[in-house]
């Protein structure tokens, strides 16, 4: 497969090297904290220290009469609006009458120094009259306390397919339930939040490490009460996303653009490392009903499954997060009858929105769990179970999607079982585990998973993206788009793409970061979907250059234009790869003979239709797939786990760049190993305790396993060379294999996430006394 | 980001000690900065002053006496892993300070940090405890030595007085003992210890095949409000006939009931107090059996 | 004054500090305020900004440098310890010609995504490979333990510390055959 689209392709499929890796590796690339402007103040938010309560006085006097304070801003002295809610109106800029969760924003200082903002920072004084808090999902499914007037539902999607559900569990040969609950997760990335706000041409603009900025341009404008025209926000190099910096900047950029144009200087606004644990948005935690109907024959026959996820104060993006959940709720498998329930709740904790997954690492957890029991109790191969159940060409999802193309998942389960030698470890591992002297128990875990492309029905309206190329007199090449680089590569493979399309080196683009005054919306970046929105924007772009190219080459060369080959930056007859004109020749004729090199690419998402009173449909346009593999070993006397290895087989329709798609599933694993085994978020009484480095942690060098990853590209019709996305897939299966490694081990099937040591170490003592058997040798 | 606190730069042990004698403010050693720091950042008002002892040289030696190592408080824990004579025969020592933070931590962290510090998941502590270290504390008037095992009286709290400095860590010399340290924690580098333990034991194998205990050392660490000796273990373990199996694990049992660990963030009651057992187990079966 | 030898200056209590220490072999004299860090030396008054800041309590090692020849979070170096110190930062270490293969092995391989803990990590790979030649596996992974990285799962990160020593060693070799 790789050797024929490498003689298909110059550059797609290459390992072409980062086009940001020099900066990034000597210290030169410019994050949001290295920059800094004449007069800049350093600004600092003023948070809820009650989970609940409302406010009776915000007393600024005393932070006011420190010197080098500028100012101290609350409620009453937004210009625009108080809202800062991205789907739903529900949130304030700063809470003005009443707080809903420790650490909500009241009041934001400037000052001359970060020192004396941090200082000025603790002496707002802040009197509550404290409220009795809602602190987890039952307790706010009863509505005994409302944490918003209107209630604290924030959605609820209905899954419903097929016939009665409860006939159609009478009618299955085994029926399996099971509660699952599952813990935050902080996204971590290792620059915290961050902006600059800079008043200029009566405007605003924000300079800002953030993943969308048509996001933050929408939310600064609102509270400022400006036009967008006067708001722009430029993206500087981002220190890690992960969905952590989706929605949550704006709310950062809408206070120091409040403090930039009240003072009329530029504000920085850097959140330290524990408020940005405390404040900032998490991965949902969720429980999670189960039952499962299974035939004799080992096929899915019902699923009926109700999620409660903890949403937090406000809504954030729990409606679109929770809208993947009730569409991926189900795994990858065809089911006749589905009932699902996937309520979002209100409490009085963090806001909890986007992170990579969006909503479903969470579900294919207890699904991928529920597979392992029935795996385990009926006696089914792992993996000729999914397969047996797995969504392929023709099949219906659980939203009755027909699945027409790029269905590569059978071919993942078979590559995952082949390449991690499941059946020789199998059989190693059932012997070592029979051997009472060994110190250690170890198991494999399989999980399978899907995933849509884009933003789905859901965000249909958002899923456009433009691009912007421009080819200098010399040859050399500048783009622009509207999707950011966060890490995950974005420029690199971009890059690629349009270095494909024009024929061009890699190393003659240059990228000018998203700039709201140069691009056109875009919509987030998010949902997998650079690769293919911002992808295919550009060949939108670069397909009317090359058009303009190759007619002015065949010009030169004296040829037909069909006779012309672009590639790595020549023109050539196709006849004769001697007659040729190089890129930048060819650029300065065109540039001598006013022919413009410069164009915009648009693209938008294929159009879908679903119906959301159901839950049937199109919920995305095309899906991604993977199958991983575990292997864990479990310290009998400790608990202790250890990940040894990871064997992931991802569908991505097309490899772009090979090192770049293995990365991204290495820190997939990486992310996914934390949230399975380490990642703790403990918090009481609606007070986040783990607010460092040192209480939540994550995998270090020594906690990583090896990764061996494998691709399977069934192209996709509309994405740039078949490609389909992996940002976010790389983490998703990992949690579930993981812990039914884990649970295989252990022979226990683990029902809470994280699994830490604790837990094990209990499971085995009960196991140990329930089966009667004697002290670990 | 730090604020509101001035320094003092005395370049003397002297100097130092006139200071703290005439310091009228709540202050802080500043040594490597490691714990002091973080503390005054999470909390400013921890300290008014900070007083640098970072250049007092005569801190920072590593010292071979007649009968005693002296490692002056301010030994960076890398100049402890560095240091011959421990790699040699402290193999519970080096590795607990070879545990203790990052790369980072340990290339300015020190010992008398760790020990002043007085957390009782404070990972050099136990095995300086277990070999029956002291510390010399002094102050403008006084100069007194003080054992590990009655320096701590609670999380954070020590038996020195705010005119006094830990200047030595005294630590015996032994012949025969063998001793490691190990430690659960959340993850597998840069952790904080649930619980650790400290062993230094000597066995005599009688020519029956029978073992007798000649002399044994446990400490156990963040299962107390401090680290601690355990002190009916160890005496189980010396009045034992032969430590066969059945010993190992009854010892184990008492390590446990020893401890009188709490739950929080980081573990909790039950299983801290089962892992006493679990490591000191291990750390026989290491160095008393070779396995 | 209580004693003869001492000097009243160091009994005094200061709010600023003039320091003298060298940086990238560079010598430097800043008058700064005592509660500044080499951290915030470097970033506010220098404007050396290649060293980050991940969390401010030496939990990260975004702010890696190397002082008196050891890896060190720059976060918890405060101003009056560091007078006197040799002090390296990643724009210093990343210029020195023995970097080049760590550089070029960190491009190569792809060994950054993010890049915020990048500096760090190069910094933490560079004294590693000038303690130790060959590193083991167990070395490496003790030596970038400090270093946290969220996007990368450290697997691209470590392969690149081993080309680079392969790499120095050819280097190296070859030197002395000429």
């Amino acid at each position: 497969m790789l050797t024929k689209k490498q003689n298909l392709y110059s550059v797609v499929g290459k390992k072409v090297t980062r086009v940001d890796a020099h900066e990034k590796i000597d210290g030169s690339a410019k994050y949001v904290d290295d920059l800094a402007f004449d007069e800049m103040l350093f600004a600092k938010m003023v948070c809820s220290t009650i989970p609940s309560g409302r406010i009776k006085k915000i007393d600024k006097s005393r932070a006011l009469k420190l010197k080098g304070v500028a100012a101290v801003l609350t409620a009453e002295d937004i210009t625009g609006l108080n809202k800062i809610g991205c789907v739903v109106d529900d949130q304030p800029l700063l809470a003005a009458d009443i707080v809903r969760f420790t650490g909500e924003p009241l009041a934001i200082v400037a000052a001359e120094t970060r020192a004396i903002a941090e200082e000025a920072a603790g002496l707002v004084d802040i009197e509550y009259e404290p409220l009795e808090p809602v602190l987890n999902v039952d307790e706010s499914f009863s509505e005994k306390i409302k944490v918003h007037p209107k209630g604290n539902t924030v959605c609820h999607y209905k899954i419903r397919k097929g016939g009665d559900i409860d006939d159609a569990f009478s009618k299955s040969h085994a029926v399996f339930e099971k509660t699952f609950t599952i813990n935050y997760q902080e996204h971590l990335y290792l620059e915290t939040q961050g902006c600059i706000a800079l008043p200029e041409n009566g405007g605003i603009t924000v300079y800002a490490s953030i993943q969308c900025p048509f996001y933050v341009q929408g939310a600064v404008a609102t509270a400022l009460g400006l036009p967008f025209s006067k708001v722009r926000i430029i993206q500087c190099v981002v220190g890690g996303g992960f969905g952590g910096k989706e929605d949550v900047p704006s709310e950062y950029a809408a206070k120091a653009a409040l403090l930039a144009y009240i003072l009329k200087k530029p504000v920085k606004l850097i959140l330290d490392r524990a408020q940005d644990l405390m404040v900032s948005s998490k991965r949902h935690p969720m429980k999670m009903e189960y039952k499962v109907g299974v035939t004799r024959k080992g096929k899915i026959n019902a699923l009926k499954v109700r999620a409660l996820a903890d949403s937090g104060a406000y809504t954030t993006l729990s409606t679109v997060v929770l809208f993947r959940t009730s569409v991926h709720f189900g795994g990858p498998y065809v089911i006749p009858n589905v009932q699902g329930d996937i309520i979002g709740l209100y409490t009085n904790r963090v806001p909890c929105g986007a992170y990579r997954g969006f909503g479903t690492p969470q579900v294919i957890y207890a699904m991928e769990s529920m597979i392992n029991i029935i795996c385990n109790e009926m006696g089914f191969d792992p993996f000729e179970f999914r397969r047996n159940n797995a969504l392929k060409k023709g099949a219906l999802s659980i939203t009755s999607h027909k699945i027409k193309e790029s269905c590569g998942l059978i071919e993942t389960i078979d590559k995952a079982r082949k390449e991690s030698d499941y059946d020789k470890r199998k059989k190693e591992f059932d012997k070592w585990n029979a051997d009472p002297s060994k110190r250690t128990l170890k198991g494999l875990g399989v999980s399978s998973i899907f995933y849509g492309m884009n933003l789905g029905a859901k965000g249909w309206s958002f899923d456009k993206a433009g691009s912007h190329i421009q080819i200098s007199r010399d040859g050399s090449i500048t783009l622009c788009v509207g999707n950011v680089e966060m890490g995950q590569g974005a420029k690199t493979v971009l890059a690629q793409i349009a270095a494909e399309a024009l024929g061009c080196e890699v190393s003659t683009i240059n990228f000018t970061n998203a700039d709201t005054n140069v691009i056109p919306d875009s919509g987030p970046t998010v949902a997998s979907r650079t690769t293919v929105m911002s992808g295919n924007a550009l060949l939108d772009a670069a397909n009317k250059l090359r058009k303009k190219l190759i007619d002015a080459a065949a010009e030169v060369l004296k040829i037909r234009a069909n006779q012309v080959m672009a590639k790595h930056g020549r023109f050539y007859n196709i006849k004769d790869s001697h007659q040729f004109i190089t890129f930048s020749d060819l650029a300065q004729k065109c540039y001598f003979d006013n022919i413009g090199l410069s164009e915009m690419g648009f693209y938008v998402s294929p159009k879908i239709e679903y119906d959301m009173q159901y839950g049937q449909g199109e919920p995305y346009y095309v899906y991604s797939y993977a199958t991983a593999v575990s292997e864990v070993e479990v310290d009998k006397k400790t608990g202790d786990i250890r990940v040894n290895k990871m064997t992931c087989a991802h569908d991505v329709g097309c490899v772009i760049n090979p090192m770049l798609a293995s990365a991204q599933v290495e820190g997939g694993c990486a992310q996914g190993v934390g949230y399975a085994i380490m990642e703790n978020m403990v918090s009481e009484k609606g007070h986040i305790k783990t607010l460092g480095l040192s209480t939540y942690v994550i995998p270090t060098t020594r906690d990583f396993p090896e990764v061996k990853s494998i691709f399977v590209e069934d192209k996709s019709k509309d994405g740039p060379y078949g490609a389909k996305g992996l940002g976010e897939p790389s983490l998703m299966p990992v949690v579930a294999s993981v812990v039914n490694a884990v649970s295989n081990a252990a022979g226990y099937q683990f029902d809470h996430v994280p699994v830490l040591p604790e837990r094990v170490w209990e499971a085995l003592n009960e196991k140990r006394s329930r089966d009667g058997e004697s002290e670990v040798k | 980001m730090l604020r509101n606190f001035k320094v003092l730069t005395p370049s003397s042990l002297n100097e130092v000690l006139y200071v703290i004698s005439h310091i009228d403010q709540p202050y802080r050693f500043l040594c490597g900065g490691t714990d002091v720091l973080v503390r005054m950042k999470d909390n400013p008002a921890y300290a008014k002053v900070l007083v640098d002892i970072s250049k007092i040289r005569e801190l920072a030696k590593i010292e071979e006496h007649k009968s005693t190592y002296v490692i002056g408080s301010g030994a960076k824990h890398d100049a402890v892993l560095a240091y011959a004579p421990f790699v040699e025969k402290y193999n519970g020592l080096v590795e607990a300070v070879a545990a203790i933070g990052s790369p980072q931590i340990r290339s300015i962290g020190t010992l008398g940090g760790n020990i002043g510090n007085a957390s009782p998941a404070g990972d050099s502590i136990a095995p300086l405890m277990a070999f029956d270290a002291e510390v010399e504390l002094r102050s403008h008037e006084s100069n007194r030595i003080v054992k590990l095992e009655d320096f701590f009286i609670g999380p954070g709290k020590s038996v020195m007085k705010s005119n006094e400095i830990i200047t030595k860590i005294i630590l015996p010399k032994f012949d025969g003992l063998r001793s490691g340290w190990k430690r659960l924690g959340q993850r597998r580098a840069v952790t904080i210890s649930k619980v650790s333990a400290a062993l230094a034991i000597n066995c005599v194998k009688h020519p029956n095949g029978s073992i007798r205990v000649a002399d044994v050392k446990i400490a156990l660490g963040a299962v107390a409000p401090t680290v601690i000796r355990a002190r009916k273990t160890e005496k189980f373990l010396l009045e034992t006939p032969n430590l066969n199996a059945a010993a190992v694990k009854q010892a184990c049992e008492i390590a446990c009931r020893e401890s009188r660990p709490i739950t929080d963030i980081r573990s909790n009651t039950e299983y801290r107090s089962e892992m006493c057992g679990v490591l000191l187990g291990d750390l026989i079966d290491r160095l008393v059996f070779g396995r | 004054m209580p004693n003869k030898n001492f000097n009243s200056e160091n009994l005094e209590l200061k709010d600023t500090l003039e320091i003298n220490f060298t940086l990238n072999s560079v010598k430097r004299s800043v008058k700064v305020p005592c509660t500044y860090t080499l951290l915030d030396i470097l970033r506010y008054e220098l404007k050396f900004t290649g060293t980050k800041e991940g969390c401010g309590m030496g939990e990260c090692g975004a702010c890696t440098v190397i002082m008196d020849g050891g890896v060190t979070p720059a976060c918890l170096v405060l101003a009056t310890t560091l007078e006197g110190r040799d002090i390296w930062t990643i724009e210093g270490i990343s210029a020195k010609d023995d970097a080049k293969p760590i550089i070029d092995a960190f491009v190569a391989r792809t060994a950054t995504q993010c890049g915020f803990c990048t500096p760090g990590m190069v910094v933490a790979s560079y004294h590693l490979l000038s303690k130790y030649v060959s590193p083991t596996d167990d070395q490496i992974l003790e030596a970038l333990s400090g270093n946290l990285c969220r996007c990368t799962g450290y697997v691209k990160i470590i392969e690149a510390v081993k080309a680079a020593a392969r790499d120095l060693n050819t280097v190296k070799k070859e030197g002395r055959d000429a």
